[in-house]
């Protein structure tokens, strides 16, 4: 170690004897030019498409990527892969560099090395992208597109508006448009971390025989206490009335309306208005012994006559709540965050509870909300729709 | 000093120059480098979180 140290300081210290300054300073002044040449080659070979796509795992990314405008288009500008996927200034780049060289790792150690397995992966990778994009205000979009240079009056008029918002708030471009480069992951059928908390506070409460309360969660009703024969789902908020409680299983009396067309396998929260509040296995809808008709009552803008129906079930015990509030209160946030992004959320009251599907059907694909998170959604926004509320303005 | 320890020395220097300034420093610099980028990565993942705008 000390000959080391020894030797390292003669070599730096001991001014040479034989070799002029001159000779010195201008070999070392080339070898530098060449390093940092050869370092560039090295940083911009390591940027390259052929680089990328040399793991097998990337092949399918760059085959979703040709599908898009980044890859083909009347301009002829194109982008790939480290345009969008590698900062541009050097100290963000080489932290991207070291993060890559796990990528790496993780494709030789056979972690992520085939198509397959980053398909298994995908909603975590293209996560991280999208919170990398959501930090740096998609810096690495706006090397080519330019709030500042665009011409908004080019734009389709439904894009403009949208536009002209977003760069009124400077805001990153990842936020709207995901999913623009690369296939968006699968939706998972991971539950919503929100609703843990529903169904912690719906554990925590004494339900009371007698008592109306609400489902916190989309789940089966069933025919008998044993819970063996599924009469059908119950929606998240639909009211029921608990008549007994049995070990694990509570009997619960659901009221809600139908249309006496068809089976009669959907039940309705409210006379005319499409917010389902269970939808029955169509034996169990026909079953006249189970379901009892109190009145029957034409809606006059279609026609159709709705039954006010009743049926008891059992369904699992210690998922209702005494109120609805901690059920939307979840939704409201769910709504907020999910749909802010784009654009000004309209008020809840702004349309009534049949047209909130259909609007909230040709919006919802933009979102990343899970499947039982969209149901919550959408029953929130109906409950709280024109037909509950007057409508604030 | 002779003729021949003078050669060696001249012979040993110009050796050491051109290890030094084509293989030493060159991987020395990568290194510097990647340790720079490896720290940067490292603040980014527990301190100052994903580089802002």
């Amino acid at each position: 170690m000390k000959k080391i140290w020894i030797w390292l300081r003669n070599l730096f210290c001991k001014p040479a004897a034989k070799i002029g300054l001159g000779v010195l300073v201008t070999v070392g002044f080339i070898a530098g030019i060449l390093a940092w040449q050869g370092f560039n080659a090295g940083m911009a070979a390591t940027n390259t498409e052929e680089f990328c796509v040399s793991c097998h795992t990337m092949h399918q990314n760059q085959e979703e990527l040709k599908e898009t405008v980044h890859w083909s288009n009347r301009s002829g500008v194109r982008a790939q892969c480290s345009d969008c996927h590698v900062p541009h200034d050097f100290t963000d780049k080489m932290a991207r560099k070291i993060q890559a060289s796990v990528e790496v790792w993780s494709h030789l150690t056979g972690k992520i090395d085939t198509p397959e397995k980053f398909e298994a992966n995908r909603a975590r990778l293209a996560q991280n992208e999208w919170d990398r994009f959501k930090a740096n205000g998609s810096k690495e979009c706006r090397t080519c597109h330019d709030y500042n240079s665009m011409d908004f009056e080019k734009m389709r008029e439904t894009s403009r508006e949208a536009m002209r918002g977003a760069a009124e708030r400077n805001q990153s471009c990842v936020d709207c448009h995901q999913g623009i480069a690369h296939k968006k992951p699968e939706k998972t059928d991971a539950r919503n971390p929100a609703f843990d908390g529903l169904i912690q506070a719906a554990g925590n409460e004494s339900v009371k025989v007698g008592g109306t309360y609400f489902n916190v969660y989309p789940r089966e009703l069933y025919l008998d206490e044993a819970m063996s024969k599924v009469a059908g789902k119950l929606e998240v908020g639909a009211p029921v009335k608990v008549l007994q409680e049995k070990g694990d299983a509570q009997q619960v009396e659901v009221s809600a309306w139908r249309k006496s067309k068809g089976f009669g396998r959907v039940w309705y929260g409210h006379f005319a208005k499409n917010i389902t509040v269970a939808t029955l296995e169509k034996a169990v809808a026909q079953d006249k012994q189970l379901v009892k008709i109190a009145e029957s009552k034409e809606d006059p803008n279609t026609g159709l006559i709705w039954q006010k129906s009743s049926a008891t079930f059992w369904i699992k015990k210690g998922e209702v709540v005494a109120s609805t509030d901690p059920i939307w209160s979840v939704a409201k946030d769910s709504y907020k965050n999910s749909c802010s992004v784009c654009h000004k959320q309209p008020d809840e009251a702004h349309f009534d509870a049949n047209t909130w599907p259909g609007l909230f059907g040709g919006m919802v694909g933009f979102t990343s909300m899970d499947k039982d998170t969209q149901g919550l959604v959408l029953k929130y926004l109906q409950n709280n729709s024109s037909d509950f509320k007057k409508p604030s303005h | 000093m002779t003729e021949m320890t003078a050669e060696k020395t001249r012979n040993s220097e110009w050796k050491k120059l051109l290890l030094l300034a084509f293989v030493g420093l060159p991987i020395a610099m990568f290194g510097a480098i990647a340790t720079y980028g490896l720290i940067v990565r490292l603040l980014q993942i527990f301190l100052i979180g994903l580089p802002g705008a």
